[in-house]
């Protein structure tokens, strides 16, 4: 039976049994994963796995209840449960169910060659990534990895008439590990990357990135400390600003007092070179979707826009509460209760390259990634450097070990002097370098 | 379960390993007076691993009966037979002196199933009222309960058959304060091994209500701790994240073997004689009821209360079957796998650090100069075992008192330098780490402990 019918069923029967209303979502995915250990491949693994969720409500309580199976009388546990939970829930006005609106398909989201493909593929490419790794520098030492193929369907029906449906398709890896020499070793390092289409994933690329990264970093030092210039790569900007930034700008979070954004929409609270924009339909993107959780088309949004913020994230209760329009970004899977959640996140890239920017800075660090507490709500930041370098006169010096760089990101993005116009896709964002200043930097020495 | 799993053991060709989860996941959320999440979920199914031609293969179902379970372990025979083919390593035959069959079910005295949902919902509506009523500056007040009801049946065919409940209940109040624009926040969280009587056995919820609210509108006038290296006195709750962040994730023998900093210790010195750590499967202290408390490993391993570095020196790694054979010891029962779905790798269980000699205010009466960190945010190590953990709350010492709070900060260092500076270990004890997951590619429940200890470490502020 395909899960759409399933699907349907399983509406009729939430009603039948007193839901006021109800909406199902199923999902099924055929996963096949090859992992590395200890600088060898250590599993196959092969699994079909398939969720059903029933979020209920009676008036406007709402339950969900979710179980790992397409079965029938499964199925109608998991119903019994959500209205049961839905009974005993206290009301909330806003708990409704998103009328239906047009789905459009997405070019991209399939690819035969990964739905098709065989064990023996994916395990050719997990040696390919790993001995690519290990062909840099003898040093390099892998540590984990691995391959997954994953072929998924999906289904979402509500009683108010939404029915969507699609299939979709994605092949990601992952390579982690560090350089050895006797007894020193570098931090950790990986490589991945990933697609919706065979043709263009290169898992050679991100190994042999990931080895020469791991053995430039041996040798590491702690610099100097000082309150002054940062250039955030764009992990560390993901993890720096991104995060905290994005999390800020979730309707629930402004709704519910935790956001320090709450009053600034329409104001200016970043520098005019950032601009941010979230678009769920970009063609081919992991992070795509014709439909959000609720299964209503994600809007294109421009969070940030020369440094306003412009829009903020809503599924359909918070722009119930708000009086607007769901913005189509609720996050989450067919077992979970619909959250929020952004797509594919794009910084725009600025006109000058990372390599004058270096040159442009006369002391300063670069931050590859980050490893610390990032506290959303006030933007306070504070952790340790990894894959970082000193910029001494406009170039780059030591590695860094032992350092540590702390501020507030709300203080940070008023503070950009400069963006790349090279960009890094990590999957879920294309982001570029960003330069910073006013960030302490503080070291172990 | 067990005479079905028997039925599709016997038509392996070799190593095998069924491993049935009957998972039910409850969440209850309440956020600023109205319940925001009131979830159940089901997951019942099995993984099933093989070793052929020297190579793992695994598969999973979710359909438990006798021709899908032997459909999962044709799926995982095929898997082992093809990665055979191009694999260099091959796996060798393991001891299995260490399997065991066990019937364990660790039924609480006040058992989460007959708890009802309306009485859970009360407590977290309850609990979150509390907060939001304490002080006009609370401007978001949030309560999170959660459980994990876990019943397990494994089988191998070399002679493992367990049969494990365990019940992993955790409850969370968080707290934002504002004032002029700025925000501060706070969490306070628990998380054990039982029912309700152990989850709040050391606290209520009322006292870890009251508790978070007035730390977030404290944190509003707090200053910002400074920059540095410090003397700093760790809780209880900061030495099981330094056990296990810092030294625990560079010990497990999967990572030592691709070249963690720990390779090569055993026998050597790495931290002050004062430092004796382990990692324990059950709870040898008999305090309190932590969280990664499992009677066998998802190998069908004994677990073990293993000693990883005693009075300083290092004795062991955490290992699994097959790194145990390759290290020429003993497992010590570290397999863990999340859900059906997982592959058993090797995971922290309970980490901690024995206790010394010291009282609370010695330690503290003889600091001059320095923090006293008292509730750890989340934590990483890293390969060299440079590790960064924030901290909730963490106030300052002066000439030997405890003086002002400060605002969230981050304590690093590089963890075997941090342990041999350690100079002075309490004679308390508490598991304090038992909320939250680790995560390692899937999650895993730990906790970690030990006493009150000084140390010295780099503190991020401002």
């Amino acid at each position: 039976m395909r899960l759409i019918d399933i699907a349907n069923n399983a509406l009729s029967e939430a009603k039948l049994k007193g839901a006021t209303d109800a909406e199902v979502c199923i999902s099924e995915t055929q996963r096949t994963s090859v992992s590395l250990q200890d600088n060898a491949i250590h599993i196959a693994t092969v699994d079909s796995t398939g969720w059903t969720g029933v979020r209920t409500l009676k008036g406007n309580s709402v339950g969900f209840s979710a179980v790992n199976s397409l079965e029938l009388d499964k199925i109608n546990s998991t119903i019994d449960e959500a209205i049961g939970i839905a009974k005993i829930a206290p009301p909330d006005k806003n708990n409704v169910l998103p009328e239906p609106t047009g789905i459009r398909w997405i070019k991209g989201m399939y690819d035969s060659k990964i739905a098709d493909l065989e064990l023996e593929k994916a395990i050719s490419m997990a040696i390919e990534m790993l001995d690519s790794a290990k062909n840099v520098d003898k040093r390099v030492t892998v540590d984990s990895g691995g391959i997954d193929v994953i072929h998924s369907k999906t289904a979402i029906v509500n009683s108010k008439g939404i029915k969507s449906s699609m299939k979709d398709t994605s092949l990601t890896h992952f390579i982690m590990g560090m350089a050895k020499d006797g007894d020193v070793v570098s931090s950790f390092d990986f490589g991945f990357g990933g697609s919706r289409n065979l043709e263009e994933v290169d898992v050679r690329k991100s190994a042999e990135e990931f080895g020469k990264n791991v053995v430039a970093s041996l040798g590491a030092k702690p610099g100097k400390t000082f309150k002054g210039t940062v250039i955030l790569e764009p992990h560390a900007l993901d993890e720096i600003i991104l995060y905290p930034l994005i999390w800020s700008m979730y309707a629930e979070n402004i709704q519910m007092g935790s956001s320090r954004l709450a009053d600034k929409l329409g104001n200016k609270i970043a520098s005019s070179q950032l601009t941010i924009k979230d678009w769920g339909r970009a063609p081919g993107r992991i992070g795509s979707s014709p439909f959000d959780r609720e299964g209503l088309p994600p809007k294109r949004l421009y969070p940030i826009y020369k440094g306003k913020f412009h829009e903020m994230y809503h599924n359909t209760k918070t722009a119930t509460r708000y009086g607007v329009e769901s913005t189509g970004h609720a996050g989450g899977s067919a077992g979970s209760m619909p959250t929020i959640s952004s797509t594919n996140v794009y910084v725009k890239p600025g006109k000058d390259s990372i390599n004058d920017i270096i040159a442009d800075t006369k002391l300063g660090i670069t931050v590859k990634r980050f490893s610390g507490n990032i506290d959303p709500s006030s933007g306070d930041f504070s952790g340790t450097v990894k894959g970082g370098y000193l910029i001494e006169n406009g170039k780059r010096t030591t590695p860094l070990i032992g350092t540590m760089v702390s501020g507030n990101m709300f203080d940070l993005i008023k503070s950009i002097s400069g963006i790349s116009y090279e960009t890094l896709d990590l999957i879920s964002s294309v982001l570029p370098y960003v330069r910073f200043e006013g960030i302490q930097v503080s070291s172990a020495q | 379960m067990f005479d079905t799993i028997s039925k599709v053991l016997a038509k392996s060709d070799g190593f095998c390993e069924i491993r049935i989860q009957d998972r039910t996941t409850r969440q209850i959320n309440v956020k600023n007076g109205l319940l925001h999440t009131s979830v159940v979920r089901r997951s019942l199914g099995a993984g099933i691993r093989v070793i052929r031609n020297g190579c793992w293969g695994f598969a999973s179902t979710s359909t438990l009966d006798t021709r899908n379970l032997t459909k999962a372990l044709k799926q995982a025979e095929t898997s082992a037979i093809m990665l055979a083919k191009q694999a260099k390593k091959k796996i060798p035959k393991f001891d299995t002196s260490k399997l065991v069959s066990v019937d364990s079910t660790n039924r609480s005295s006040v058992d989460l199933n007959n708890i009802t949902v309306d009485e859970k919902i009360a407590l977290a509506l309850s609990i979150e009222e509390r907060i939001r009523k304490s002080s006009k500056q609370i401007v978001t007040s949030t309560t999170l309960y959660q459980e994990y009801v876990d019943e397990k049946w494994l089988m191998t065919t070399d002679g493992a058959k367990c049969h494990t409940f365990e019940a992993r209940p955790q409850f969370y109040t968080m707290a934002v304060a504002s004032k002029d624009g700025e925000l501060a926040t706070s969490m306070n969280a628990n998380g054990v091994t039982g029912g309700m009587n152990e989850l709040f056995e050391k606290f209520t919820p009322e006292q870890m209500a009251d508790k978070t609210s007035k730390l977030a509108v404290d944190k509003l006038s707090a200053p910002y701790a400074n920059n540095g290296v410090f003397d700093v006195v760790l809780s209880p709750a900061m030495v099981g994240i330094l056990a296990h962040e810092a030294i625990g994730h560079t010990v497990e023998a999967d990572f030592v073997m691709s070249g963690s900093v720990a390779q090569g210790k055993i026998g050597k010195k790495v931290a002050s004689d004062l430092v004796t750590l382990a990692d324990a499967g059950n709870n040898p202290t008999r305090v309190g009821h932590p969280a990664g408390t499992i009677f066998v490993d998802d190998e069908g391993v004994e677990v073990q209360d293993t000693v990883i570095i005693e009075n300083g020196v290092m004795k062991s790694y955490l290992h699994d079957r097959q790194s145990a054979h390759q290290f020429g010891v003993e497992p010590t029962g570290n397999a863990r796998a999340w859900s059906h779905t997982d592959t058993p790798i090797i995971r922290m269980r309970n980490t901690y650090i024995k206790p010394g000699k010291n009282s609370f205010d010695e330690i503290i009466d003889s600091t001059k100069n320095g923090y006293y960190l008292t509730f750890p945010g989340s934590g990483q190590a890293d390969s060299n075992a440079e590790f960064m953990f924030g901290c909730e709350e963490i106030y300052e010492i002066k000439d030997g008192k405890v003086g002002r709070l400060m605002k969230n900060a981050t304590i690093s260092g590089q963890a075997f330098d941090v342990l041999m500076s350690v100079d002075m270990v309490g004679n308390d004890f508490d598991w304090a780490m038992g909320s939250g997951h680790c995560g390692k590619g899937q999650p895993a429940k730990v906790d970690g402990g030990g006493p009150t200890i000084r140390c010295k470490a780099m503190i991020g502020g401002r």
